[in-house]
């Protein structure tokens, strides 16, 4: 005897609307596809059911009871949002004519339209720095990051300002994710398999988790956008998501080569090397034996160190202003790999500081006789200064690419949970 | 980078005098300093981290003996009376027009980094 199961359907609502937003079909094993038209309906246990929900039939049919209030919270939303745009656009702009100036040559341009270049970037810069001047996050922040600034020119200061405002959109953004996550309507959906005069319920996922009473009545303070308010914030969002971050990158990867070059103070390493290979090989032993496998480990440790500067120089040149591309797509290849090579150099390092502690562990120290206490001690600040070294060189890069991508450093656990589109909370479900 | 501040002369009136005429006179945005205190020297250092490159217009002043250039100073055009009284001023920010369009008053406190690049703000702005 086929199996059947109960398929009752509750509904957000007074009225029996679900014939008109909701759409069931069963699909059965033999591929055969039938409508399910009535509230209580028995479909076969192997069938499978598409459940379709129509959005713009509930938002409107639901539209007469907007909350007001919530209206009015995102139209303020909207309209920051669209302010933050503008200046964000008006700022880039003025920041790029200024600098089209600059390359021309300042010293060439006359003083009308230098001012001209001036005044329109500062007008930028102040309009955003009063929309913002009684927010204190904002301007502790601008006070933290004028406060590490060094060097560089006056559109990098500006460009400061850039990235603070995009901050205050990130966090805007987050906001607007959790109005939209709120705005929806939601639906209960159970089901019971009958059969030997039982009833028992069956879990349909997605569906029945919902706390038991919040199908009878609307949360008033909840959100409700028109299709029209939903269409601007996508809008929206897309114009965040493609912001053109490249000149925030320039002046990171300007500094890669930099970063790279005094990572490893390679003179004082060397120069320690080699007169630890000096003072072994000058050393005064009986045990030769020791005294030759000693100095065979150490000149193994400094050639692995000639190559580790060897990799760094190739990498120097590698991100010089020269050898790079300069659009977008390619500057954020440009840091994972720039990543990548400072991953490689760590574990570089990593490894003559593994050798180098082999070393001292294995050397029979006493054997070797006096002054051999010195040369123990010049391994092991050696291997401490590369593990420093090592470290500095990850996290400055580390801090340094997330600058360049997200404006300031950023808490990369937190990162790894945040959604990238929107997400409406009715969608195409299926359960069999 | 060498630094874009130039200190007056703090012995010598006529250098003084010469070398403050002489800037203003240049295609330059001024932020111009007065004083010798503490804040006054740290301001001037402050301000200049923010000049910029080599060869863009962004300059400090530091005024050691406000008397020595006290007539050049007030020539200054300040259509907004930004300026109350001399000897409380620490700092006034100069347009590439040399028009005063901003002044931090000296009120024993260092300017914020923040208030420093508005300073250079209204300067740039020129209005």
């Amino acid at each position: 005897m086929k199996k059947h199961l109960f398929l009752i359907i509750l509904i957000l609502s007074v009225h029996a609307l679900h014939g008109q937003f909701l759409t069931l079909t069963e699909s059965d094993e033999s591929g055969k596809i039938r409508a399910l038209n009535d509230r209580r309906q028995t479909i076969d246990i192997n069938s499978k059911i598409n459940i379709d929900i129509d959005r713009e039939k509930i938002t409107n049919a639901f539209g007469q009871q907007l909350a007001h209030d919530g209206n009015a919270a995102i139209d303020t939303l909207l309209k920051t949002l669209n302010l933050y745009k503008t200046y964000l656009e008006k700022l880039s702009k003025e920041i790029q004519n200024y600098q089209d100036l600059y390359n021309e040559g300042l010293a060439s341009v006359d003083v009308a339209r230098l001012d001209l270049a001036l005044k329109a970037r500062a007008a930028a810069g102040l309009d955003i720095a009063e929309l913002f001047s009684n927010n204190e996050r904002f301007n502790q922040r601008w006070e933290e990051e004028l406060s590490r600034f060094s060097g560089g020119t006056t559109n990098d200061q500006y460009r400061i300002i850039l990235r603070l405002l995009s901050e205050e959109i990130e966090l805007l953004r987050t906001d607007l994710q959790t109005k939209l996550k709120e705005a929806g309507v939601y639906f209960q959906l159970a089901a019971w398999f009958t059969g030997n005069g039982n009833t028992t319920p069956v879990h349909l996922d997605g569906f029945d988790d919902l706390p038991p009473g919040e199908y009878y009545h609307f949360e008033r303070n909840k959100l409700y956008l028109t299709q029209q308010q939903l269409d601007e914030f996508k809008g929206l969002q897309s114009f965040f998501e493609g912001m053109d971050r490249s000149q925030f990158f320039d002046k990171i990867i300007d500094a890669i080569p930099g970063m790279l070059n005094n990572v490893i103070n390679e003179d004082s390493i060397q120069t320690q090397l080699d007169r630890l290979i000096s003072s072994i090989t000058n050393l005064n032993t009986t045990a030769q034996a020791e005294k030759t496998k000693v100095l065979e480990q150490a000149k193994k440790i400094a050639d692995g160190f000639k190559l580790l500067t060897l990799d760094i120089k190739k990498d120097v040149t590698k991100y010089s202003s020269g050898a790079r591309s300069s659009n977008t797509g390619s500057k954020t290849d440009l840091l994972q790999n720039f990543m990548a090579d400072v991953n490689q150099v760590k574990s570089q390092i990593q490894t003559l500081e593994d050798e180098m502690k082999a070393l001292v562990s294995s050397v029979d120290f006493q054997t070797l006789g006096a002054g051999v206490n010195s040369i123990k001690t010049d391994f092991n600040s050696l291997q401490s200064l590369l593990k420093r070294q090592a470290s500095d060189l990850v996290e400055r890069a580390t801090e340094g690419i997330q600058i360049a991508i997200y404006g300031r450093k950023i808490n990369t656990a937190a990162l790894g949970d945040q959604q990238s589109g929107i997400e409406t909370p009715i969608g195409q479900h299926s359960c069999q | 980078m060498p630094t874009k501040l130039i200190t007056l002369p703090a012995d010598n009136p006529a250098q003084a005098q010469a070398l403050l005429t002489q800037t203003l006179k240049e295609d330059k945005v001024l932020l111009i300093v007065i004083g010798s205190t503490n804040i006054a020297v740290n301001t001037a250092d402050r301000a200049a981290r923010f000049t910029g490159a080599p060869d863009e217009p962004r300059w400090v002043v530091r005024a050691p003996q406000i008397a020595d250039v006290i007539d050049i100073l007030k020539a200054i055009q300040d259509p907004a009376s930004l300026v109350i009284d001399w000897d409380d001023t620490l700092l006034i920010a100069v347009s590439i027009t040399d028009v005063i369009r901003d002044m931090i008053d000296q009120d024993g406190t260092l300017p914020t980094l923040v208030r420093l690049q508005t300073a250079w703000m209204k300067a740039e702005n020129n209005q």
